[in-house]
């Protein structure tokens, strides 16, 4: 299978006013689609620095990364996450004016699918996430966080690309949540043809990820193939 | 996208509310504002009208304004002059009825006759005391038309009935009589006039000398003419045509022959000063002009109130949304449609909040170039504060924004 995601020796600098701090050094790693990879590490190791360099919200200081074949800094970003990645969080960040319905037809307006066809493509996904449909016209603030997160990734299936990436997308749910989640994140990959690319702490997750990269001080290795 | 605009105006009310409501009030303050300044400004271009200047030609020192002796060429530099507005004269004669031998003029010599030009000129006199409708005296005051109104009991008393023709031997006041010596001579000959309306008999009702005739100032004028005489007037006030420009009015005045009042002149008969009553409306224009120039030296702290306001109502109304900007932009929608959508959002309430506001004032203020003004004001204020708000919020990193609503 062809590597979606290919990292050469890349590194960050985050830049301020006054001083340098250097986030990622050297990495190197490449991402297949039908795989979940998970990126585990300490707190500020630079896995979510990382992270953002995938979803192309920053490019890197140093080194090449190639989504597709083509190199980051040479796409359209924004066009990028639109239409081939997808990015969920630990705080979900769904819209908040949005009903849960709303949320997971939003990338498909963006996309401009007719109203209708968004909105029956929008119930089939909250039906893969196991959202009862009694949930649909609620506000986000309305639902648990686990509930939250299977909207969030309900609206990554909508945007129908082929890279999930998550950012400690358990970190606020309880361990019954946890565990649907990382179901759910392995079926986008197994099922869906993802490439799931999860930043974690949660050793759980980790286990359930078919690759597993350490970050450590801004240097990923391979903790298993 | 748009339909992000709906949802957010139907569901954000509060915040939409508190927006709109804000807008409201500025406009409700702005229109106070500059309806203030333009209220002040029209009592100021309607003052001429409400407190109109009053002046009565008189002696020199100004102790009479009747029965003076006012030249013809004073009178006729009056009518013509740009600045004058509202000129009555009369000029008074005496008359007998039919032709009479110049020794027994104490005999016939018992009509009073005056010469005036409008109702105005015939002091303390009223339309209504006139047969005639007020339209037909005017105009007939106003013409040289041979005809005259006559007292109804001189009417009554001499027999005569309206649209008779009758003789008058008329004399006149003559103008080089000392004070106090007031000597009167034959015109010279006879004139016809014909009777067109009565007047009450005022005895009593007016402090002013009551007259038996009267005739169209013209017609007198021409009467003194015919008998190669010159004319002169025994009255004349008029008004000032442009109050605010009094400086222009009073060298004009003194261009025409007309003097300053010199209180301690002898008392004479002629007329060649002129009392100008300006008193009362120097003091109103005085005070509204300083009102107007306070409230416009207040100008640039409103405007800036006003922008600062709609700066700050935007630029935390923009920040507030900040969360949601990062989502979009999370979600691929690039940084200016991102922004632009908020933007929309923003003018749209305050375009709201404008017509709200407009609709309110609509029955106050009816200036459409000022309501338009205030709007124009209020949008850049606001547009200003949302352009700062959003460009401030796209130069931010996602990122950065996602996690501090994290």
């Amino acid at each position: 299978m062809g590597k979606i995601i290919e990292a050469e020796n890349i590194g960050y600098v985050y830049q301020s006013k006054y001083q340098k701090t250097k986030a990622l050094t050297g990495v190197s790693c490449s991402f297949e689609r039908g795989k979940v990879y998970a990126i585990t590490g300490k707190s500020g190791s630079g896995k979510s620095t990382f992270l953002s360099l995938l979803a192309g919200l920053d490019v890197p200081t140093e080194g090449n990364l190639y989504i597709d074949g083509k190199e980051i800094r040479e796409i359209d970003r924004d066009a990028y996450r639109m239409n081939l990645a997808s990015v969920i969080y630990q705080a979900f960040h769904l819209f908040p004016l949005l009903t849960v319905l709303e949320n997971v037809m939003f990338p498909m307006g963006l996309q401009h699918v007719p109203k209708k066809e968004a909105k029956e493509r929008a119930h089939d996904f909250l039906a893969k996430v196991g959202l009862p449909d009694t949930l649909y016209g609620k506000m986000p603030n309305m639902i648990s966080g686990g509930e939250q997160q299977r909207v969030a990734i309900a609206r990554a299936m909508a945007s129908g690309g082929q890279i999930l990436l998550a950012d400690e997308p358990t970190g606020n749910l309880d361990s019954q949540n946890e565990a649907v989640i990382v179901e759910l994140l392995g079926k986008m990959a197994h099922e869906e043809n993802y490439a799931v690319i999860v930043v974690t702490h949660n050793e759980k997750v980790a286990e359930a990820a078919d690759v597993v990269y350490g970050m450590l001080d801004g240097r990923l290795e391979v903790v298993r193939a | 996208m748009f339909d992000y605009v709906k949802c957010s105006l139907r569901r954000r009310k509060a915040a939409n509310l508190v927006t709109v409501g804000i807008s409201v009030m500025l406009v409700l303050l702005l229109n106070l504002y500059f309806g203030s300044i333009d209220s002040y400004q029209t009592q100021l271009r309607e003052l001429s009208e409400n407190v109109p200047i009053f002046c009565q030609v008189t002696n020199l020192n100004g102790t009479m304004g009747n029965e003076l002796f006012i030249s013809e060429q004073i009178v006729e530099a009056l009518e013509q002059s740009g600045q004058v507005k509202d000129l009555s004269y009369m000029t008074v004669m005496m008359a007998g009825e039919g032709d009479f031998k110049e020794a027994e003029y104490s005999k016939y010599l018992n009509l009073y006759v005056a010469g005036a030009n409008n109702v105005e000129a015939l002091a303390e006199m009223t339309d209504d005391m006139f047969s005639l409708d007020a339209q037909s005296l005017n105009e007939l005051l106003a013409s040289d038309r041979m005809e005259c109104i006559v007292n109804e009991n001189v009417l009554k008393k001499r027999g005569w009935e309206i649209g008779d023709r009758i003789t008058l031997k008329c004399y006149y006041y003559d103008p080089a009589s000392e004070f106090g010596k007031i000597e009167i001579h034959p015109m010279g000959g006879t004139v016809e006039v014909t009777i067109a309306g009565t007047m009450e008999d005022a005895g009593g009702k007016t402090s002013a000398i009551q007259n038996d005739i009267i005739i169209p100032g013209r017609a007198a004028w021409n009467l003194f003419a015919q008998f190669g005489l010159k004319f002169f007037a025994g009255t004349v006030t008029f008004h000032v045509k442009d109050p605010m420009d009094l400086n222009g009015f009073k060298e004009e005045m003194q261009e025409i022959g007309l003097k300053e009042i010199i209180p301690e002149a002898d008392t004479s008969y002629t007329g060649y000063a002129l009392v100008v009553r300006d008193a009362d409306f120097i003091a109103s224009a005085t005070h509204l002009r300083h009102s107007i120039e306070l409230l416009q030296s207040f100008l640039p702290v409103v405007c800036i109130l006003v922008l600062l306001i709609g700066y700050v109502v935007s630029y935390l109304a923009g920040n507030s949304r900040r969360a949601e900007f990062a989502l979009m932009r999370l979600q691929g929608v690039k940084k200016v449609p991102a922004a632009f959508l908020f933007l929309t959002e923003q003018i749209l309430l305050v375009l709201a909040g404008n017509v709200v506001g407009d609709v309110l004032v609509a029955p106050v203020v009816s200036s459409l170039p000022g309501i338009l003004a205030v709007n124009g004001v209020l949008l850049t204020a606001y547009l200003i504060g949302a352009a700062a708000a959003y460009g401030r919020m796209s130069r931010g990193s996602v990122v950065y924004l996602l996690s501090m609503q994290q």
